[in-house]
């Protein structure tokens, strides 16, 4: 393609709008294309490359073409595999899994935050570092809570430690459970 | 109401191309190795495919699915082209078709074939309908 006798000026002039044609193309297609069409345009004369240019059509219908036809290929793909994967999925686990979490903590104290914390390891459809992550860091605001509860008790400033105690546990929780949410179904089940 | 129509119309085309395109290039590669633009050539002249672009994620599908196999071919220095040729699962794929195909298409052929005895002028009432005659 760089010599200019290989290639007439309007087989040049083609190749390079069929380059940008496929600029959005995939790569692997866009090569696979160009490098076919240089060749059927390879040591043509100018009046013969024009003739094979206007059998060929149009660089940006072939483009087009292209990759509406890859698109249809990458749609096979993904049909291929199992339909849980393509589902719209539902969010009513991780949103249970982060009230249970958030609320537990309260409502049944202790009892309710582990059963939010064994529904977050029981959720298939988070990435075991999510689930790992979301755990410690649940646990981690717990342990600072009760840290804070027993380090300033019996002192004058025992309440600070009492308003830690009862809120690092909630936002802690409610940050774990917008991520929980975000997170769901983004990872292939386990 | 025309446009919709047409368009309708265009579309059952890219259906009904979507299904068989493929095994007609498994067709054109039964008797002879062909490569890219020789392929092209003969459905854009058939009407089976709009331009070349639509050849190339097609026979990578093919490849892909080992249907056919792609070989370079030197023996023209001035123009190595890429000769595809079926492969013994893309000819055994071939023949299923093949056999699919042609009572498929009688079938579909017999249904929709128009109806004389339904045209306008010949009595209707000749096959009665449950309900509409009282």
């Amino acid at each position: 393609m760089s010599t200019n006798d290989a290639y007439s000026a309007p087989a040049q002039r083609y190749l390079a709008e069929l380059e940008s044609a496929l600029a959005a193309a995939p790569a692997d297609l866009r090569a696979e294309v160009t490098a076919d069409l240089a060749g059927e345009l390879h040591g043509l004369d100018a009046d013969a490359a024009a003739a094979r240019i206007a059998e060929l059509g149009d660089p940006r219908t072939i483009a087009a073409d292209a990759s509406a036809e890859a698109r249809q290929t990458a749609a096979q793909t993904a049909g291929a595999q199992p339909a849980d994967v393509r589902m719209p999925v539902s969010k009513a686990y991780p949103t249970a899994a982060a009230i249970v979490l958030t609320a537990g903590w309260y409502l049944v104290p202790i009892v309710g935050w582990i059963v939010g914390l064994v529904m977050i390891g029981a959720g298939s459809r988070w990435a075991p570092q999510v689930r790992v992550a979301s755990v410690v860091a649940s646990v981690a605001a717990a342990l600072v809570a009760v840290a804070a509860l027993l380090v300033f008790r019996g002192t004058d400033v025992w309440i600070l430690g009492a308003a830690a105690f009862a809120v690092i546990p909630l936002i802690a929780n409610i940050f774990v459970g917008g991520y929980l949410r975000r997170q769901w179904g983004l990872a292939a089940p386990a | 109401m025309q446009h919709m129509l047409l368009c309708m119309a265009n579309d059952v085309g890219t259906q009904l191309r979507k299904g068989v395109v493929e095994y007609c290039v498994l067709g054109l590669l039964q008797s002879a190795p062909t490569y890219g633009w020789k392929l092209s050539e003969r459905l854009v002249s058939l009407g089976l495919i709009g331009s070349i672009g639509t050849l190339y994620p097609l026979l990578g599908r093919l490849r892909d699915q080992g249907l056919i196999i792609a070989q370079a071919d030197t023996s023209d220095s001035a123009r190595p082209r890429k000769y595809y040729s079926l492969t013994p699962d893309g000819r055994e794929q071939l023949r299923q078709f093949r056999a699919q195909w042609q009572p498929f298409s009688a079938a579909v052929s017999t249904i929709i074939a128009v109806d004389e005895s339904r045209s306008p002028g010949t009595d209707a009432s000749a096959i009665p309908v449950k309900g509409t005659d009282s």
